[in-house]
């Protein structure tokens, strides 16, 4: 059990590091609107992943930096790669260097997973939905 | 005022079904014959012995048989005795083993509350042992795990009326709620393992005997962890853990809709207004200390919070269903946000944040 663990923490951090660098290297950036509609390079990246193309995109926006990505196998990941200063040490601690994962297929993405912070979470895994999941609770 | 006195009316019968139900005249356990199960705790007084005061909390049994007793653990080893009045269980003092020692324990007596429902009873001990000679004493302090007196031919405590959250059944959903936790575990592993095959982030030979592994895993505690709630459901339909726990399941097996759906669990579970609160709260004071949080994440000062919290509210619809607009957890911002995070969450994180509020919440 111990030995399997270790293989996909292996895996998982080796994944993580190689979207971090590739974050810092992006040929797409965008800063985009509040929660809603699309900006211009969202939107772009909604259709290629619908299309299920490979695509990646480090969105800016006010509350931070995300890295998105999708691949061929339909698969889009969401990272957060930095939160904006002025946010509490514990919240970056909580969701810096998170990510999920979103399985669809091709012609289903659901866009509410690029524009929107809890849209569409319920067919994603990871640790960035459980920290805003956690954060969810303290809503009103 | 006749319509006033109808509603008075109205609510006391709501009302009376469920609240606990002790006898109003004086009970005499000395003539009852069948096993109680009683919550019971431990106060033990260590500091002659350069320990702690130690506090615990058991589920005890004790065997009543007409005019004696047996008390079973509470720290010593059971211990029979005999009644000396309607309500008085007299034990004898006996030496009992305590490694690397042995303590001898002084006679004690167990006083019984007239209404059926508690008991106390306090005992000195004197510990002897090649680490050293120490007294101490050890007070119990009992609540029937019922809210019932039981019936006089009963060989085993059955509450007569559902109770609202059955304190007799903590037990029964913390030995459920571990499993699910061990199913939602490989159900989470899965996930990740299916994903990460998926985006090519792990090969297949590496990736196909995890899930298998968790599959068979999946197959073989589910059919259990279903069995165990529907026992509970079965005793206590609305019960709060067991319906947010079986929520939590169906979530996990992508079955959403209908009763034996999240949505239909969900709802029973929030019905249960005040305990969701506790439960809402106690998670946040949770997450607040695991993440060293300086307090409470507010849309005022964070500029994260204030985008969830919009888009909490305008994303309401989860696998096509609005959930502002399922039955319950509308009416105050605790099971609102309990909602949202029962429903938001993965599996095994809400399960992991539910072990630690039953553990709070379900022992008090």
């Amino acid at each position: 059990m111990r030995k399997k663990q270790l293989i996909i923490s292996a895996v998982f951090l080796s994944g993580l590091f190689l979207l971090l660098l590739a974050a810092g290297c992006s040929s797409n950036t965008g800063a985009s609107p509040a929660s809603g509609n699309p900006g211009p390079e969202q939107a772009a990246f909604i259709a290629a992943a619908n299309d299920c193309k490979d695509m990646n995109l480090t969105d800016n926006e006010d509350i931070g930096t995300f890295y998105l990505t999708s691949s061929q196998g339909c698969v889009f990941t969401k990272t957060l790669v930095h939160l904006n200063d002025g946010e509490m040490q514990g919240m970056k601690t909580m969701l810096e260097g998170t990510n999920m994962t979103c399985s669809y297929t091709q012609g289903n993405f659901d866009s509410r997973w690029v524009t929107s912070l809890v849209g569409g979470m319920e067919y994603c895994n990871g640790d960035l939905k459980d920290a805003i999941a956690k954060l969810t609770i303290f809503t009103t | 005022m006749i319509r006033g006195a109808l509603c008075i009316v109205i609510l006391f019968a709501l009302i009376v079904p469920v609240v606990a139900d002790y006898s109003s005249q004086p009970w005499s356990w000395n003539t009852y014959t069948g096993t109680v199960t009683w919550w019971v705790t431990v106060t033990e007084d260590q500091s002659a012995c350069s320990g702690p005061v130690l506090t615990n909390r058991y589920s005890v049994p004790i065997q009543f048989n007409a005019g004696s007793a047996v008390m079973g653990d509470v720290g010593h080893g059971s211990a029979g005795g005999t009644f000396t009045s309607e309500n008085i269980l007299h034990i004898d003092g006996r030496t009992v083993a305590d490694p690397p020692g042995e303590s001898a324990l002084s006679p004690y007596d167990v006083q019984f509350s007239p209404d059926c429902s508690a008991f106390t009873a306090k005992y000195t001990w004197a510990y002897t042992g090649s680490d050293g000679n120490c007294e101490g004493s050890t007070s119990l302090s009992g609540k029937i795990a019922s809210d019932s007196c039981p019936s006089s031919s009963a060989a085993t405590l059955i509450p007569t009326v559902a109770p609202a959250s059955g304190e007799y059944l903590t037990s029964e959903i913390a030995s459920a709620h571990e499993d699910l936790t061990t199913d939602l575990g490989s159900r989470l592993d899965r996930d990740v393992v299916t994903s990460m095959l998926n985006n090519g982030w792990i090969r297949k030979d590496t990736a196909d005997p995890i899930i298998a592994g968790d599959t068979a895993t999946i197959h073989a505690i589910e059919p259990k962890v279903e069995g165990e709630y529907q026992a509970i459901l079965a005793k206590d339909p609305t019960n709060f853990w067991a319906n947010s726990d079986m929520a939590e399941l169906r979530k996990s097996q992508g079955i959403w809709d209908g009763s034996d759906g999240y949505f239909g669990y969900m709802d029973k579970a929030l019905s249960n207004t005040n305990i969701a609160a506790d439960t809402a709260k106690t998670i946040r004071d949770n997450i607040v200390a695991q993440y060293n949080l300086a307090q409470w994440p507010d849309p005022s000062d964070s500029a994260f919070m204030d985008r969830l919290e919009r888009d909490v509210h305008s994303d309401q619809d989860v696998h096509g269903t609005n959930i502002q607009s399922t039955s319950t957890g509308t009416s105050s911002s605790d099971t609102l946000s309990l909602k949202e995070f029962l429903t938001f969450g993965s599996g095994k994180s809400v399960a992991d944040a539910f072990t630690d509020a039953f553990k709070k919440l379900a022992y008090q």
